[in-house]
């Protein structure tokens, strides 16, 4: 990671100061913080999975990799021994094998039922198809769907889709919400009609005070399709990430970054942000496990991160 | 009351019982797939404008509530059998997607600011398109539109449509020579673009030195250029390209490069490419 300036040291100093407390509860002595309970979650996250059903295939540098069957073999054994999880993905789940040139995202679709997500955004992709395919082919799944920043007028995917979910793992309240990227230029306009895109920076922040101060969730989380960072000054995932407060993870995606180590920022707060991002097609399943301790103030902080390779991986350079 | 809960348990044993026979009795999707009769979006020879979407995913959908286990794939182990209704749907496209094309003895893999893929699939579509429009100068398709690479393999239809996933049509827009600077300057600040028929140098993310076939390009000068749709509706950052004279093709990038690749097979070509050096940084 050294061409964004991040290393495991980073993230491991990060670690140390979100544990220790960082603001008002930082602030407290010891004797007061030490009421509560701490409860354990993992959030597991793909993005940019691209219709990628099946391993790559044999003759490709990338062969036996990937695939739904693995990763379900990977989320089972996770979910078989961490108390709580959660699954979430980050946008673009269309397009890119045949499945969804014959089937129109039906394959993915009930991919990701099976494999039991918890909530996705969308992405530039998925509209690939259209609006009412879109809608068509969400409508034979039952996770949640969730965009704070785009506007589906009268079109049967306002009703299909969220701005924001509460996901219940008892006794924590996990706050998901997502934003997508401006699909001018990136989607053609004919395919999308009724599409209208909002400040994703704003969506943000409504989103945030909705999930802090009237659910009064944990933690919130944002997927994002915005991408992990641009030259210029497009929303991006760095830039919520040090702009809007109240986020504890940022679920990139649209970039297609394989960052190994999340990224740490700091919010205008003063709190650790974290952004992380499983590359694309599948290719790795990312975990990140957090504590959350409940007591006279809530603390979360995560305590280990990864992305696990799916599949065989026959030539390991 | 108890008639009605007595109304309801029977309803629902009768439900289950007809979702159940219907699934296990119900036409293999095969049959059911040939009967209705309905076309798939590749290979086809004339694939026209308005795919009926919504159509073929609804029959679809009834192709899939009548899948049946094959053994095959309750041979294969828990988490295969937990996937298994994908086999139907693969079985399906892979009657299409096999189809064997040509040998290829190289893979080949896209990279920036010219590789061999992006080269051979902007000289496939310069012919393509010369076979469709009388005068195209240069070919050009956005590096974006290339999602995948090609295998030391026998290609297949499969990898062509991994290659080149979107169902772009190829169009033909004529630039003045100012206007063709203008696209190539967007491109060169991207790092690269695939093209064919011209070379050019990037010098500080411009394009300069601009060759079209043998002659530097002249500013008044008017140039025929055939590329996708999408970045003639202003996709990718081509917003620029809305509005300029274009004439719209017929037919599917994904169908040329296809077809194309096929006849090469049939004629005992090799799949071949080379970086000519067509774009320089400097």
């Amino acid at each position: 990671m050294a061409e964004f300036g991040y290393d495991r040291r980073d993230f491991i100093r990060a670690l140390g100061a979100s544990v220790a407390g960082i603001g008002v509860a930082g602030a407290l002595p010891t004797y007061l913080q030490a009421k509560g309970t701490t409860y354990p979650i993992s959030i597991l996250h793909t993005n940019d999975t691209h219709s990628r059903i099946d391993p790559y295939p044999a003759g490709s540098a990338l062969a036996g990799q990937g695939g739904v069957a693995a990763r379900m073999e990977l989320i089972r054994s996770i979910r078989d021994r961490a108390s709580r999880s959660i699954l979430l993905d980050a946008g673009d789940f269309f397009q890119g094998t045949p499945y969804f040139n014959f089937y129109n995202g039906e394959v993915e679709i009930r991919a990701m039922q099976q494999l039991g997500y918890d909530a996705a955004t969308l992405g530039n992709h998925d509209f690939d198809g259209g609006m009412d395919n879109l809608l068509l082919q969400l409508q034979k799944a039952g996770f949640p769907v969730v965009s704070a920043n785009y506007r589906f007028g009268r079109h049967g995917l306002a009703q299909r889709c969220a701005s924001s979910v509460i996901l219940r793992r008892d006794p924590l309240k996990i706050g998901v919400f997502g934003l997508g990227i401006k699909p001018a230029g990136l989607i053609p306009p004919a395919f999308v009609p009724q599409l209208s895109w909002g400040d994703p920076f704003e969506a943000a922040r409504c989103q945030v005070s909705c999930l802090r101060m009237i659910h009064r969730c944990h933690i919130v989380i944002c997927l994002s399709h915005l991408g992990l960072s641009y030259a210029d000054e497009r929303p991006s995932d760095r830039r919520l990430a040090l702009e809007v407060s109240g986020i504890d993870l940022i679920v990139g995606g649209h970039t297609h970054s394989f960052l190994d180590i999340p990224e740490v920022h700091y919010n205008p707060e003063g709190r650790a942000v974290y952004v992380v991002q499983a590359g694309h097609s599948g290719l790795r399943l990312g975990r990140v496990d957090w504590e959350i301790k409940l007591g006279r103030t809530t603390e979360a902080a995560p305590t280990d991160a990864s992305l696990i390779p799916v599949g065989e991986r026959l030539n390991v350079g | 009351m108890r008639l009605s809960l007595l109304l309801w348990a029977l309803l629902f044993c009768w439900t289950n019982l007809a979702s159940g026979t219907n699934r296990i009795a119900g036409p293999p999707y095969e049959q059911y797939f040939f009967e209705q009769n309905f076309e798939f979006p590749y290979p086809s020879d004339t694939t026209l404008r308005k795919p009926n979407r919504t159509q073929k995913a609804s029959s679809v959908y009834q192709a899939y509530n009548s899948y049946t286990l094959n053994s095959d794939s309750l041979l294969k182990g828990r988490v295969s059998q937990s996937f298994a209704w994908v086999d139907s749907f693969r079985n399906l496209q892979n009657q299409f997607t096999n189809k064997p094309l040509l040998w290829s003895p190289k893979a080949l893999i896209k990279s920036m600011p010219e590789s061999e893929l992006t080269n051979l699939l902007a000289d496939i579509l310069l012919i393509e398109s010369r076979s469709i429009w009388d005068t195209v100068h240069i070919s050009l398709l956005n590096p974006g539109g290339i999602r995948a690479e090609f295998p030391a393999d026998t290609l297949r239809l499969l990898h062509v449509m991994e290659v080149l996933p979107f169902p772009n049509h190829l169009d033909k827009i004529t630039l003045s020579g100012t206007e063709l600077q203008q696209l190539l300057d967007h491109w060169a600040g991207k790092g690269g673009i695939a093209l064919s028929g011209m070379r050019m140098s990037i010098i500080e993310g411009k394009a300069a030195d601009v060759w079209v076939g043998d002659d530097p390009l002249q500013q008044k000068h008017s140039y025929h250029v055939a590329l996708p749709d999408y970045l003639v509706d202003g996709g990718d950052g081509c917003s620029f390209l809305i509005g300029s004279r274009v004439q719209r093709g017929a037919h599917r990038i994904t169908d040329l490069v296809a077809r194309h690749l096929e006849t090469m097979g049939k004629s005992g070509e090799l799949l071949k490419s080379q970086t000519d050096g067509r774009i320089r940084i400097r």
